[in-house]
């Protein structure tokens, strides 16, 4: 594998990761008595730039050599069912997590006040938040078995 | 100093960070509530050793997750990431991460959480030294279960014990 390639693939993980950190700590501060709308919007900026950028550079790695190397490989071994399985379903996952917290942040920046005021809103704001730490986590343990397939 | 090597020693750092700092909560928990109060002084050294924790999962996490990669770059392969031990070793830790989100969120009864958070410790600290251990994912997860249930019932033996001193 090129440096570029463990580039790409390095930048994914930890983009990843600070996607789902940056959610937690959203999530953290939103469950605060008063929660403080600043940091309630920086944070949720931040996982959508880390999701995005994840989402490139996983893109780049995928494109460019998991398909054509990687892939075989697990196919051919005992547990090709990583990626029938877990691949398939982190790709439909993948697709559709920098979209969920865009929305998250557009809610965030859109309705802050009502955030501060309305307990409702900031329930079913923390359930969302929630569903997408959720919906990382899963993700990367998808992440954490496909590598755990690939083998010499 | 490699890469690998400044991982590991960052994953032993957070390790000894947090079996450490629970076991002087428990103590120092254990010491201070014997008169069923808490007050000021205690409470900030009781806040010091959560701090003290939380470094030690944020470092264990980061470490490990860069032992991860630096597996998946040598293609480890399943030998490695499906191994029982290592399995279990990784539900651990999320135990702990998740225990630190519900005592967070009040969800949890703290003196539950401590306990368990402390087998956690205990547990992802054996699990990493044992390499020998060859047991099934399951067999480790029940001796978990047990071993934290144990905690529970020990630290709540102890802390009647101290309380029931002080009241006589």
């Amino acid at each position: 594998m090129s440096d570029t390639l463990i580039f790409y693939l390095v930048l994914h993980i930890i983009l990843g990761s600070a996607g789902i950190i940056f959610l937690t700590a959203y999530l953290l501060s939103l469950s605060k008595k008063e929660p403080d709308s600043k940091s309630l919007k920086s944070s949720s900026f931040l996982a959508v730039l880390s999701f995005i950028g994840s989402w490139i550079f996983g893109g780049l790695y995928y494109t460019s050599y998991y398909g054509k190397v990687v892939k075989p490989i697990i196919l051919k071994g005992q547990y090709s069912w990583v990626h029938t399985i877990l691949m398939e379903t982190k790709e439909h996952l993948f697709l559709f997590l920098p979209f969920l917290t865009i929305a998250l942040f557009v809610i965030t920046a859109l309705g802050k006040k009502g955030l501060e005021k309305n307990e409702n809103l900031k329930k079913s704001v923390l359930r969302f938040a929630f569903i997408i730490v959720g919906l990382g986590i899963t993700a990367a343990l998808a992440g954490y078995m496909i590598s755990g397939a690939v083998t010499k | 100093m490699d890469w690998y090597t400044f991982l590991r020693i960052s994953h032993i750092l957070g390790t000894v960070l947090g079996v450490g700092g629970s076991t002087f909560a428990e103590i120092f928990y254990t010491k201070y509530q014997k008169d069923k109060k808490i007050d000021p002084f205690e409470h900030d050294v009781l806040k010091v050793c959560i701090s003290v924790i939380r470094i030690g999962l944020v470092i264990i996490t980061f470490s490990g997750l860069g032992i991860l990669v630096l597996w998946r770059l040598k293609m480890l392969g399943p030998d490695v990431f499906y191994s029982p031990r290592f399995l279990a070793k990784i539900s651990v830790v999320f135990v702990l991460l998740f225990i630190a989100l519900l005592t967070n969120f009040r969800l949890i009864n703290l003196k539950l959480g401590s306990a368990i958070s402390t087998a956690s410790w205990y547990a992802a600290m054996i699990l990493g030294i044992w390499r020998g251990l060859n047991l099934s994912y399951f067999l480790i997860m029940l001796f978990y279960v047990v071993f934290s249930a144990l905690t529970y019932f020990f630290l709540e033996y102890i802390r009647n014990r101290t309380t029931k001193k002080v009241n006589e």
